[in-house]
């Protein structure tokens, strides 16, 4: 589903990604960890196509993300770390204007909002100006909106900060749905266990590289995620 | 802690004009871009100089040799305050009230007084200037006019003393309609209403006295009953110690007082997200349209959401609707104007039709289009549509704000005065292709020149560099179409005037155009 050959993204003289190649098949759950500032949101907007590699290639179903935008972004959706959403318009305005851009029909459209509001919580507050939501009224409506139009890649920073415990639960469950279904996700995260129960492959970035990447299993052995990675930060020296 | 907070604030303005680096961080300055804001700011301030200096050189020539040091003074102390009073009105309420760091400024060992103070005195310094541009004049006219020394001294500290008047006033004038606007439910436009009623009554009492230059006091009291306090204020300036104390007892106490008031419900106003009615959801059917009419439509409720863009980029809109009703009305006293002048009435078209057009070239919503994405620009950049479509729904909600009017403007001319003929269809043509040039302009203008982050939306509005490009160019163009205008009256070759204003605006809007489907959309995708 997602390729990444090389990516190498520099900002001045600084390498935030260095020489990245990763690849996360369909129906596959990914998670992506690091420090901060280790380039995991540059991965994940160069996957997008908001930023432009220095070098390498990123390929999504087969079509390449910089000879193809349109093509990739598409069949792809993106939640940000944090959802800037447009705050003057309602939360189902805004739900409608994301349908009109993907091209949703009207009924599929008007039957996907209603059931993700309702799993959410949220159907009563579309109405509200999205000014007046919370945090996590936000990020909610930011992954509505990336389920709206049924993509095949979901691209996700940080989707768990500001969700109540009873959202986390459902996003969990939705990306488990969505990966059935054969499409697949990539995500950031800092919770290490959520990590490890959720995904299926994990890529662990420091510093721009990819210090190492494989399926839950393979990388973890008996360890957990949290050693793993103390590990290969260096932290657990430190401690 | 003051001085700290008086820099960031200032930094954040002068980082308007600096833009962003690829990774996000500001931008440094290169030499050519300090040169350009440096001539920017240069130009435009000896225009409003020049303005000034030519109603002082009016005025002065009448008050000053007669003696009246007081009215003279008085009416630049009162044009002054009045315009930095209105004019700072919203921006005092965006600046201590909207401001997105105020939570966490509040969150920090900061005491509340002193971010106020912080925030007060950042307009205070923008009032200085604005200040500076009108009594500078008048004090400098009046100097080499041969005014006494004391005079000087006296217009230097009005100079020094009214802003803090002004700043204080607007401070407790914002603060009132900053606690109002969290209670109503239809804040823009109970914010733009207002914000254009104090415009309308600044402009006729600038009017009032710009035309009533050089009346004597008396006729003067008798059209104006606020000129007593003209000629007390003005006493201040000649140094009479009632009057100054007068006036610095008013200008420092009513500083003291605004500080007591806001400071006391500082915290409670920044931090309450108003008590309006919450609004249920009620499910109904909504229905597909295309990617450009949910962008257009997406980029309308952004513009009518805030009464700062709407009021800062539209002023044109209301200038030619003004500019139609009053043509209308006064056109019995302009037509015997035309006929001493030896041109006949149809002489008035093509200057109406250049008019049109200065009030659509005020007209640069598109010119912060860009910037006003902010933060939400990841949006459409991880969207299916390509960065011409994002320019052209810039354009087209650019096109239905302005150009809306303008056409309403030209036919309430055209019925009002009687239009026929040939002067008929260029009177909605020339003003309809001003605004789509400064549409088109704007947005080539805003993609080279973007500012996405910002604390209040009066930044990327009223304090960017392609907002000030624009209001440059536009005046350029402004005295081109008038030069032309009035030439081809003067020739009695109105229809040839007529088409080359069409022909320069086709060819300037064909070439902003490429710029804009070529160089300016590439240039957005690697924003």
């Amino acid at each position: 589903m997602l390729r990444i050959e090389g990516l190498t993204k520099r900002y001045g003289e600084k390498c935030a990604v260095d020489d990245l190649t990763l690849e996360i098949p369909d129906g596959v759950i990914c998670g992506f960890i690091g420090h901060n500032g280790a380039g995991k949101t540059t991965t994940l907007k160069a996957c997008m196509g908001i930023i432009s590699a220095d070098e390498g290639n990123i390929y999504i179903d087969g079509k390449s993300v910089s000879s193809d935008p349109l093509g990739t972004k598409s069949i792809t959706a993106y939640i940000p770390d944090n959802p800037d959403l447009y705050e003057f318009l309602s939360g189902i305005r805004y739900l409608n204007f994301v349908a009109d851009v993907y091209g949703v029909s009207a009924e599929v459209r008007n039957e996907r909002i209603a059931a993700l509001a309702d799993k959410f919580g949220l159907t009563a507050d579309l109405a509200q100006p999205i000014s007046a939501y919370s945090h996590g009224m936000k990020q909610k409506l930011a992954i509505i909106s990336a389920w709206l139009h049924d993509p095949k890649l979901i691209i996700m920073d940080e989707p768990f900060v500001g969700l109540d415990p009873k959202a986390s639960y459902t996003l969990k469950e939705m990306m488990h749905e969505h990966c059935e279904r054969g499409g697949s996700i990539f995500f950031s995260t800092h919770v290490l266990d959520v990590a490890e129960k959720l995904c299926d492959k994990v890529a662990i970035i420091k510093d721009g590289k990819l210090v190492i990447e494989g399926s839950m299993e393979d990388v973890l052995g008996e360890e957990s995620l949290e050693s793993v990675f103390l590990e290969l930060e260096g932290g657990a020296e430190n401690d | 802690m003051i001085r700290t907070l008086l820099a960031l604030r200032l930094r954040a303005t002068f980082a308007s004009f600096k833009g962003r680096s690829k990774d996000g961080k500001p931008a440094k300055l290169s030499a050519g871009k300090i040169v350009l804001v440096s001539i920017l700011m240069l130009y435009l301030g000896v225009t409003f100089i020049g303005l000034f200096t030519l109603m002082a050189v009016s005025m002065g020539m009448f008050y000053i040799p007669a003696g009246d040091y007081a009215m003279y003074f008085g009416l630049f102390m009162l044009i002054g305050f009045s315009m930095v009073f209105i004019f700072s009105i919203f921006e005092t309420k965006a600046e201590l009230f909207d401001c997105k760091d105020n939570e966490l400024l509040l969150s920090m060992p900061i005491s509340p007084g002193n971010i106020m103070l912080s925030r007060i005195a950042t307009v205070l310094v923008y009032n200085y200037i604005e200040m500076a541009l009108v009594m500078l004049p008048a004090i400098v006219v009046y100097g080499f006019m041969g005014g006494s020394p004391v005079g000087i001294i006296g217009g230097a500290l009005a100079f020094l003393l009214l802003p803090l008047l002004a700043t204080s006033l607007a401070s407790a004038l914002g603060y009132a309609v900053a606690a109002i606007v969290k209670r109503i439910k239809h804040k823009t436009l109970i914010t733009t209403v207002t914000s254009l009623f104090f415009l309308v009554v600044y402009f006729i009492f600038y009017f009032g006295i710009v035309e009533n230059a050089g009346m004597e006091e008396e006729e003067m009291i008798t059209s104006y009953p606020h000129i007593p306090f003209i000629a007390f204020i003005g006493k201040a300036a000649t140094l009479s110690p009632l009057h100054t104390a007068v006036l610095a007892i008013l200008c420092i106490g009513a500083t003291a007082i605004a500080y007591k008031l806001i400071s006391g419900k500082y915290i409670s106003i920044i931090t309450s997200h108003g008590t309006t009615a919450r609004r249920e959801y009620k499910r109904s059917r909504l229905e597909r349209r295309g990617a450009i009419y949910a962008l257009t439509v997406k980029e309308l409720r952004r513009f009518f959401s805030s009464s700062v863009y709407m009021l800062n980029s539209s002023m044109g809109v209301i200038f030619s609707i003004i500019l139609a009703v009053a043509t209308v009305v006064k056109i019995g006293e302009i037509t015997p104007m035309l006929s001493e002048l030896g041109l006949s009435r149809d002489a008035i078209y093509p200057v109406l039709a250049s008019a049109l057009c200065i009030c659509a070239s005020l007209n640069m919503p598109s010119a912060a289009a860009v910037s006003m994405e902010g933060k939400s620009f990841w949006i459409p950049k991880s969207m299916p549509i390509t960065s011409r479509q994002i320019l052209l729904s810039k354009l087209l909600s650019h096109i239905i704000v302005t150009v809306t009017p303008t056409v309403l403007a030209s036919i309430i001319l055209i019925v009002g005065t009687g239009a026929y003929g040939i002067d008929l269809p260029f009177m909605i043509v020339i003003p309809t292709l001003t605004s789509l040039l400064f549409g088109i302009l704007g947005l080539v203008l805003n993609t080279a020149f973007p500012k996405l982050e910002y604390d209040n939306e009066a930044q990327p509005v009223k304090q960017s560099l392609p907002i000030f490009l624009v209001m440059i160019i536009s005046m350029v163009w402004d005295v081109i179409m008038i030069g032309i205008a009035i030439a081809s009256v003067l020739l009695g070759m109105s229809v040839i005037g007529y088409i080359v204003s069409i022909l320069l605006h086709i060819v300037m809007c064909a070439a902003f155009m490429a710029i804009l489907l070529g160089p300016s959309a590439r240039k957005l995708e690697k924003i």
